[in-house]
């Protein structure tokens, strides 16, 4: 051990200090949205200021990444562009608790590793450490912030486009059962693959139809820096994210038909103006093959308040690979660090400068340093 | 007497049958780069004290010594192909804080009086500080080198392996050669294959003792409970003391054996294990371009009545540069392009002067291990030794 160690973890254990403190002082919320409670100088952050996230579907690291991937331009041709986190993991089973991770820092509940099957209200009984809703639901009250309220606290911007969503911000009805479980012919939408939807505050906004919108609405958005927003959370359909296979409308669906959707949409990002001028593209997925096939964990995760096996077999969604793009990134490297989705909240509240929220605190986590952002952009 | 010049590259071996090296002796160890462990060496091209890497985080930290023997607490250090490329980084060869969960550890160092024996042999004997791990990856691609000149594998695991190994061509030959293991026997990744040429480490002891050495003999150190600290093979979280006890031993053994005289033993390490080093390593010829590009530079240790005395290397060697000295001596076919155009490593030694028999003794004082708590092992290190035993057992060897 030596001194610089100690002082980084001491700094560490301040930050802690310090969202404990305001957890406490707060009756109801589980932090401030917005607050500036982060005290580290985040100097290996670099100025990115569009972020855009994609998420696959069920699909293990040697899957998609491995030399026998049945998604070539994804594993090979945007691999050779960015840096591949090699020991990225989910952090749960089934789908949802790990969209909703990636927004908010929630672990899940019995119903959310169920993907909610019925779009329950979560009833909540208290708070637990670190920025825990204690109970069992889908839809969180306003209390539990999520990353949209802290970005909207900082005036910045966000965006879900989900494709085949029928209409902006489609969501059941609360305490309905979620007709969006299984894909039919020209609707391949999954609620439970947009994470927005389990967030009062997003959706009993009024503003939620602008927010969360349809896939084609991203044209259009990165058409300019100006009107495309700070984060980008983009999710195919059924079909195009690698769920089905064959898909309900005879596509062949799974990697080929991820890769055939990767040929399409990446480019657009890659190309326009606000991804060129200070962009970042993080291409995920969702959890592992299934419970049974890896339900491992990485990053300290362990049993939550809600949930002892956030993984279901085991304590998290197993490892999946994830790669990154970006000016920031050196073509073709790696990243041997561990990460999950909590590890992905914190790197993106790292960069818009908003406090970890929920287990995107947890002590020790790692968020994407200089091995992922290793273009020497910080090498004067 | 340690000398700068490096061995002529020009310098013309002598006829094998003529050479007065009738026993090849290697023993590698694990995971120890050559700035970390003999960056003190006067005349090698070492560096210690002075350097400054940085981290994940963009924080800047200076290269420290180590003062605990064993590195109980620290994460082992990422030497994965992957982490060895951040490593790396592009040859600037500064990315030692950015891979894997790295700690401080990578970049610390021990100094000489740290080391009981290569502290007190390396100065004597011939180091080489141009030796490099043989492929940028973790411990069995390099332990497939050693034996193979090249690898089936970029990762630690169990699958039989088919590839054609020194112990063929020798046999092929009729020279003997055999593989003398401490707990775990590597050459069980052949399977069966080599069972009969597998002996005990207390049989390399005797043999030794008894002049029975043969043509070539592989002796590989104690691999289990590297995770606690109780292993003899200088792999985190070890006690590197029982490594040098180790390393003393076969010195011992080997420099008091009647085949002493027409013997060399060559001390290598199977690759850097995630520690610092400032030299960048190259490419090589190699059976695939996937695993052409070297790992970082190994310690290397040459002892022989024909050695040169308080010597230091420079020209660039890795394993199979020993693999070509033993098939140049029994006038064997090279078993890859890495190892056909390796440089012999004999060309290291002095074939001009009489062979010098005279032998100095190293004291060693005893120890007690330090032992750590256990960590939990991950990723490569989980397959290494205790998976593989399972599969020895199971293919029907007997394990001491």
């Amino acid at each position: 051990m030596t001194r610089t160690d100690h002082s980084s973890r001491k700094s560490h254990r301040l930050r802690v200090a310090a969202a404990i403190t305001a957890l406490s002082l707060l009756g109801l919320g589980l932090a401030t949205p917005g607050a500036s409670g982060a005290t580290s100088s985040r100097a290996y952050v670099p100025p990115i200021k569009h972020v855009f996230v994609i998420n696959i579907e069920n699909k293990g690291y040697d899957e998609t990444w491995g030399a026998g991937s049945a998604a070539p331009y994804l594993s090979q041709t945007l691999r050779s562009q960015g840096v591949l986190l090699n020991t990225y993991y989910g952090t749960a089973h089934n789908s949802q608790p790990n969209y909703v991770a990636q927004i908010s820092g929630q672990g899940p509940n019995d119903q959310m590793q169920s993907d909610c099957q019925i779009y329950s209200r979560f009833t909540g009984t208290g708070t637990a450490s670190p920025g825990q809703a204690v109970g069992s639901g889908c839809v969180f009250p306003t209390s539990v912030p999520n990353l949209t309220d802290q970005l909207t606290a900082q005036t910045l911007t966000w965006k879900g486009y989900m494709e085949d969503m029928a209409t902006p911000c489609q969501h059941p009805a609360i305490d309905t059962v979620d007709p969006t479980q299984k894909a039919t012919v020209g609707n391949q939408y999954a609620v439970r693959h947009n994470p927005f939807m389990y967030f009062s505050s997003i959706t009993d906004s009024p503003s939620c139809a602008q927010h969360v919108v349809g896939l084609d609405a991203l044209t259009t958005d990165l058409a300019s820096a100006n009107t495309t927003p700070n984060l980008s959370y983009i999710t195919p359909n059924l079909c195009h994210d690698g769920h089905d296979s064959p898909c309900v409308d005879g596509e062949p669906g799974g990697l080929t038909s991820v890769d055939a959707w990767m040929r399409i949409w990446v480019p657009k990002i890659l190309n326009s103006p606000a991804y060129k001028k200070d962009g970042m593209l993080i291409i995920a997925a969702d959890e592992s093959e299934g419970p049974q096939t890896d339900a491992t964990a990485c990053c300290k995760e362990g049993p939550g308040p809600n949930a002892a096996l956030p993984g279901i077999t085991g304590l998290g969604g197993g490892r999946l690979g994830a790669l990154v793009l970006s000016r920031y990134v050196k073509p073709n490297t790696w990243s041997t660090t561990s990460y999950n989705h909590y590890s992905l909240l914190a790197s993106i509240e790292d960069i818009f400068r908003v406090p970890y929220l929920g287990y995107a605190q947890t002590a020790g986590l790692n968020r994407f340093g200089l091995d992922v952002y290793n273009s020497g952009w910080n090498q004067h | 007497m340690v000398g700068s010049k490096q061995a002529d590259a020009a310098v013309s071996l002598p006829a094998p049958d003529s050479s007065g090296i009738d026993h090849v002796v290697v023993v590698m160890m694990e995971n120890r780069s050559f700035d970390h462990f003999m960056g003190w060496l006067p005349g090698a091209n070492g560096k210690q004290a002075g350097l400054s890497y940085v981290d994940r985080y963009g924080v800047t930290h200076p290269t420290y010594h180590l003062t605990e023997f064993a590195s109980c607490g620290h994460s082992d250090p990422d030497h994965s192909q992957e982490g060895g490329l951040i490593q790396l980084n592009n040859g600037k060869a500064d990315g030692w804080l950015r891979a894997g969960e790295d700690d401080l550890l990578p970049i610390g160092y021990y100094q000489q009086s740290d080391l009981a024996f290569l502290g007190q042999a390396a100065p004597v004997w011939t180091t080489c500080d141009g030796y490099f791990s043989a492929v940028m990856a973790e411990t069995y691609p390099n332990r497939f080198y050693m034996h193979a000149a090249q690898t089936d594998r970029i990762h630690n695991s169990t699958a039989t392996s088919t590839l054609p190994t020194i112990w063929d061509r020798l046999a092929a030959a009729g020279r003997t050669g055999r593989y003398y293991f401490s707990d775990v026997p590597f050459v069980a990744l052949w399977g069966t294959k080599y069972l009969s040429i597998a002996k005990p480490y207390a049989t390399f002891l005797s043999d030794a003792a008894a002049g029975a050495l043969p043509d070539v003999s592989f002796i590989d150190p104690r691999f289990m409970e590297e995770s606690s600290g109780s292993s003899a093979d200088d792999h985190p979280h070890a006690d590197i003391r029982a490594g040098e006890q180790f390393l003393d031993e076969v010195y011992q053994a080997v420099t008091s054996s009647p085949n002493w005289a027409r013997t060399l033993l060559v001390v290598n390490f199977d690759e850097w294990g995630g520690f610092y080093d400032h030299v960048a390593p190259g490419t090589a010829p190699d059976t695939s371009g996937s695993t052409a590009l070297r790992g970082f530079r190994v310690p290397a240790l040459v002892v022989s009545p024909r050695a040169r005395r308080g010597f230091v290397a420079h020209n660039t060697y890795d394993h199979t540069s020993v693999l070509k000295t033993i098939e140049w001596r029994w006038g064997l076919a090279p078993l890859t392009p890495r190892d056909s155009a390796a440089r012999n490593i004999a060309e290291v030694l002095d074939f001009s002067t009489p062979p010098n028999l005279s032998v100095p003794r190293f004291v060693v004082p005893p120890f007690t291990a330090t032992a750590c708590t256990p960590a939990n092992v991950s990723g490569p290190e989980q397959s290494e030794w205790a998976q593989l035993k399972t599969k020895a057992l199971a293919d029907g060897w007997s394990l001491p």
